[in-house]
């Protein structure tokens, strides 16, 4: 039982962690927190939903796609779709508060999330019900002696860590990913060495919401069945593993969403009737984290800027 | 001049807004016409929007027929409010209902802890109030008779049989229960427990209690997998029904039998758990099936060509018959509220659910559930199913 | 030209009696009309509001009501006296009356945390949840008198408050508000799971306030006419609410509010200036919760009934919508924006499937278009007293 628990667990923290990396990248940059990361996510379990009815469609009638081929390109538009929703959210929402208290963008992205989630449920057809997600990815057991490693669980590993590593080389190895760490430390130092900030902002939430979408695809693909609604619950589940983990800090938010995956698994799994206190255990941890170690696991101790 | 200008602007809005008063108060002493009014509330929108809409239709779709037919001397005219599953919404929109003088009776709810907030409205104004849906036991009791009504069993009366089936016919002994904490959920997972302990030999292994949205079942099931269990009891709706029953399939728990409520029973089950792992999956819905109720071929036909787009639901025939209750009360006595409390209360109606009348607590005394088993991607009444006559076997049957 | 000029006087001496007069004839159609004249009256008071904020009426408004305060005072309580009538008796209007002064209670208390410190609090629906459950368990559980359920509930909510307020101390911005939103979620599933504060079924039966031996809950008869029991209830939350706004006004004024600005400018150098950051901030948190505990309760006794989806996140954001529509850092704007709101939502019920995402396009539009609110904060003005 230990087994498949840390496996849940593992699985469960996958698919808080992208949506936390999406917090952590974007307060890295902008100092601020977006809030519908997880209706973002989300969306993009519901535009996946889309595109495979209009492969579907296309697979009757022209017989175009290879499956292979057709959830790449499912993954890869729906992916593009996020970005382009989050380069839109900020012109929208985010941009407007520039110079202002960083306390509205915050409420005016929590905003933003409902209007998502709103959105979805009123025009997506029958948005409101519960919908299941296209098995995409076998289920079927890559091993017959390994139980619970499916190709699915282990794709989903896999794709998270090679996000991670693709995000690793891109922000160490790449020019503009160096720029962005630049902003992300000091804002004025880096525009005055000639760093384009907007531009830099602009990759930063092209980043994000490329991750976010895939972020998106695996949620629906481990749980199958999605609503217009689930967005919410991940957003603050990520929010909390990017707090927890140290908020800037994209590997911290790993750690973090680790952290609080495994603290719901094992109230759920080894304390009896816990199963109804596992979402408290989780936010217990944030409370503890945030009044008395609020640079998380992994992020700097920075000193008050006065 | 400027704050002229704003004195003239003040000045104006003054005289439109005397004028607009005035005219309102005198539009709305014109108003007065023989309109009889009943009001329908049920959670339209919100997370039971399923229920509530299906209800909703059948309700009206019932008026109109009464309206149609023209038997009453008067049309009648069906007030559609929605209580978005949220007590205090519910309890706004019983004080619409209850400021209307024109009503004379009122349907309601699904949620009972929305009955809960509206029955005092209800009865302090003397309106007859039918609960279409809501199923906690204590909304019928002495105090409120005559005036609550309940055409619908209550969580007891749905949860009897289902024990009975699973513990006698189907002999199965160890349980796990996972339960939603939302009322529904809740007092049918209590009541489901106190039936199933009053049977020797059973045993409830474990009890899990999820929020209404949680979609990782994983850790619970991983939990109950190698407890020897006999079947998986879940107290809730769709979505967390089919995230459990799909989760357990993967888990490789599709030998155990999963059983369920109402709540499940609706096609949306089968089509986000999937058909494959819905085979078998077993299920007690209140009331006879559509099939066998007298009138329920012309029911699902008419409301069918009613060209209604959301299906009627579990509850759909409860409305319907509410409808049909007050509508039978009305010709009697005529649309006078105070002579309709009791005559809905001592009424014996039958209908499509067979012949209602109520108790001295105001509750039905026709319960008739039916057990259903998901066969083919289809829930299927059990006593017409291949697992009836053996040629197919149950998940976990010896 | 002069002749013209005392007459202007002489009406702008009468401004502020008529100002409430026409509030109240706004309000009275707005919740009485159908969707479209009140859509029309609340974008023309909007409309009014901000015409005059810019070029300086509103201003001189103000300093009118303060030359004139006993008459606008008068004034104001007859128009409250008189509220019930203008609304027709009808129990529907008067219900919504009754919830526009709750909610603007609970907006009120909710200011000093966001408007006059700048913490966005995600947590007032739960506080106002404390002050409901605690108010019925008092009732319901220990059969106490409900006035007495009123005082428990405001000494719990003062109490969580600090318990509140305390991350408070440690924590500001986007940590602070996580703070509130964990709690405000931990607080609905501490509520659901708890079989003794009736878990998700939540409490029937809560007895009404009642007054010399007279319950509130009984409707009763005026000139031949019969008055529904509402009415009781609106001279009961709007006695409440003015007396809230005052004391809103006085802390204001006072040097806690120039304090909680200062906190709200800038922590450190706040403290540098002798302010106990401890002190000031907890008293912040336990004043609005008391605020949101007395709406609770009111709200709990009025109702007789309570469950845990009347206290959900949502609501706690169509609070912050108040507030901030309302005008952050002013009592009045504040009470303005919730009674706003409240008749809008009434008047939107049959849009139900919309309501989130037009509280969500609210917020997005003030936010971007006009942050102060309609009604903006205003200058402190001293008097010059002891240099004179």
């Amino acid at each position: 039982m230990l087994y498949a628990q840390i496996l849940n667990a593992v699985m469960l923290g996958c698919t808080y962690s992208l949506v936390a990396i999406g917090f952590s990248l974007f307060f890295g940059v902008l100092d601020t927190v977006v809030f519908c990361a997880g209706d973002v996510a989300i969306f993009s379990s519901f535009s996946v939903v889309f595109l495979v009815q209009l492969i579907g469609f296309y697979n009757i009638f022209f017989g175009l796609f290879n499956p292979v081929a057709a959830l790449l390109l499912t993954v890869i538009v729906a992916a593009i779709f996020t970005a382009i929703l989050m380069v839109l959210l900020y012109q929208l929402v985010i941009k407007p508060f520039e110079n202002k208290s960083s306390l509205m963008p915050l409420l005016s992205t929590i905003a933003a999330g409902i209007a998502l989630r709103e959105l979805i449920g009123i025009f997506f057809p029958e948005g409101r019900n519960p919908r299941s997600f296209p098995e995409l990815l076998s289920n079927e057991r890559i091993l017959q002696e390994l139980p619970g490693i499916s190709w699915r669980n282990a794709i989903i590993i896999v794709a998270t860590i090679l996000i991670v590593a693709i995000l690793y080389w891109f922000i160490n190895k790449t020019k503009i990913g160096l720029s962005i760490q630049a902003v992300s430390q000091n804002r004025e130092a880096a525009t005055m060495v000639g760093i384009n900030r907007n531009l830099v902002i602009y990759v930063t939430f092209i980043v994000g919401g490329l991750i976010l979408g895939f972020g998106g695809f695996l949620i629906g693909s481990y749980y199958a069945v999605i609503r217009f609604d689930l967005g919410a619950g991940f957003g603050l589940k990520g929010f909390s593993a990017a707090v927890v983990g140290g908020l800037g800090n994209v590997y911290g938010a790993i750690v973090g969403s680790m952290l609080i995956a495994f603290a719901e698994v094992f109230v759920t799994a080894y304390i009896p009737g816990g199963t109804a206190y596992a979402s408290i255990a989780a936010f217990v941890l944030v409370l503890a984290f945030i009044l008395f170690k609020p640079e998380g696991v992994l992020g700097n101790k920075s000193v008050e800027k006065v | 001049m400027k704050k002229r200008k704003f004195f003239v602007v003040c000045a104006i809005l003054t005289v439109l807004l005397i004028f607009g008063s005035v005219s309102l108060y005198a539009g709305g002493a014109q108003e007065e016409e023989d309109a009889v009014k009943i009001a329908f509330i049920g959670p339209l929108t919100g997370p039971n929007a399923a229920q509530g809409v299906g209800a909703r239709n059948s309700f009206l779709m019932a008026i109109d027929e009464v309206n149609n037919s023209g038997k009453l001397p008067y049309t009648i005219e069906v007030i559609v409010l929605d209580d978005e599953s949220k007590p205090g919404t519910a309890a706004s929109v019983a004080q619409m209902a209850v400021s209307d003088p024109d009503i004379v009776a009122a349907s309601g709810h699904w949620n009972s802890p929305c009955a809960e907030a509206t029955i005092p409205i209800f009865k302090s104004e003397g309106i007859p109030f039918i609960v279409w849906g809501a199923i906690s036991p204590t909304l019928t009791s002495k105090e409120n008779y005559p005036y609550v009504t309940r055409v619908c069993p209550t969580q007891a009366q749905e949860n009897i049989p289902l024990a009975k089936f699973a513990m006698e016919e189907l002999d199965r002994q160890r349980w796990a229960i996972i339960s939603d904490t939302s009322t529904y959920g809740k007092s049918n997972t209590e009541a489901w427990e106190n039936n199933a302990k009053e049977y020797s030999g059973v045993e409830i292994v474990s009890l899990d209690e999820i929020q209404v949205g949680t979609t990782d079942f994983r850790p619970i099931l991983s939990k109950i997998k190698n407890r020897d269990l006999d079947g998986v009891y879940f107290g809730g709706v769709v979505m967390e029904g089919a995230l459990v029953r799909r989760q357990m399939v993967e888990l490789d728990m599709e030998d155990t039998l999963m059983v369920g409520i109402s709540g499940i029973v609706d096609d949306k089950f089968i089509e986000t758990a999937g058909a494959d792992a819905a085979e078998g999956v077993v299920a007690v819905k209140p009331g006879k099936d559509i099939s066998r109720m007298s009138g329920g071929t012309e029911f699902v036909e008419n409301y069918k060509s009613a060209g209604y787009s959301e299906p009627f639901g579990a509850y759909g025939p409860y409305a319907y018959d509410a409808a049909k209750i007050i509508t039978t009360a009305m010709a009697k006595v005529g649309p006078d509220k105070n002579k309709l409390i009791d005559a809905i209360a001592n009424i014996e109606y039958s209908g499509l659910l067979g012949t209602t009348s109520f108790n001295e607590f105001g509750q039905t005394e026709n319960v008739v559930s039916t057990i259903y088993v998901v066969q083919d991607g289809k829930f299927v009444p059990w006593y017409e199913s291949d697992y009836e006559d053996g040629s197919l076997s149950l998940p976990g049957a010896d | 030209m002069t002749e013209n000029k005392i007459y202007t006087h002489k009406i702008e001496k009468l401004l502020p009696s008529l100002g409430v007069v026409v509030f109240f004839a706004a309000l009275a159609v707005a919740i009485t009309g159908s969707l479209w004249s009140t859509l029309i009256i609340l974008i023309g008071m909007t409309g009014l509001l901000i015409y005059g904020e810019k070029h300086g009426q509103v201003d001189r408004a103000y300093i009118r009501v303060e030359e004139r305060r006993s008459s606008t005072l008068t004034v104001l309580i007859i128009c409250i006296v008189l509220l019930p009538f203008i609304l027709k008796g009808n129990s529907y209007f008067l219900h919504i009356a009754v919830m526009a002064g709750i909610y603007a209670i609970v907006a009120l208390g909710l200011n000093f945390q966001i408007g006059s410190m700048g913490q966005v609090n995600f947590a007032p629906a739960a506080m106002f949840g404390v002050g409901a459950y605690t108010s019925a368990m008092v009732t319901v559980r220990l059969g106490a008198s409900p006035w007495i359920g009123l005082i428990a509930a405001m000494i719990v909510t003062a109490g969580m408050g600090i318990v509140f307020g305390f991350p408070a101390l440690k924590t500001r911005g986007f940590y602070f508000s996580l703070v509130t939103i964990a709690l405000q979620t931990i607080f609905i599933l501490l509520v659901v799971n708890t079989e003794w504060l009736g878990g998700p079924n939540g409490i029937p039966g809560i007895p009404a306030f009642s007054l010399f031996g007279q319950s509130l809950k009984k409707s009763g008869m005026l000139l031949g006419t019969p008055i529904p029991y509402q009415m009781n209830y609106i001279y009961l939350t709007f006695t409440l609410l003015l007396l809230l706004i005052v004391i809103s006004k006085r802390l204001y004024s006072s040097r806690i509010g120039l304090a909680w600005n200062a906190i709200e400018e800038d922590e450190i150098v706040a403290s540098t200036q002798g302010i106990n950051l401890t002190k000031v901030k907890l008293l912040s948190f336990s004043i609005g919760s008391v605020f949101a505990g007395i709406a609770g309760s009111l709200y709990a006794h009025y109702t007789s009934f309570i469950g845990v989806e009347d206290f959900d996140f949502n609501k706690s954001l169509i609070f912050i919508c108040m507030v901030l529509l309302g005008g952050m850092d002013n009592p009045i704007g504040v009470t303005i924006g919730a009674i706003m709101l409240t008749v809008i939502d009434e008047k939107l019920r049959i849009f139900a499937d919309y309501r989130m995402l037009m509280y969500s396009i609210i917020l997005i539009v003030v936010l971007v278009v006009r942050s102060q609110g309609l009604l903006p904060k205003r200058n402190r003005k001293y008097p010059l007293g002891e240099e004179n």
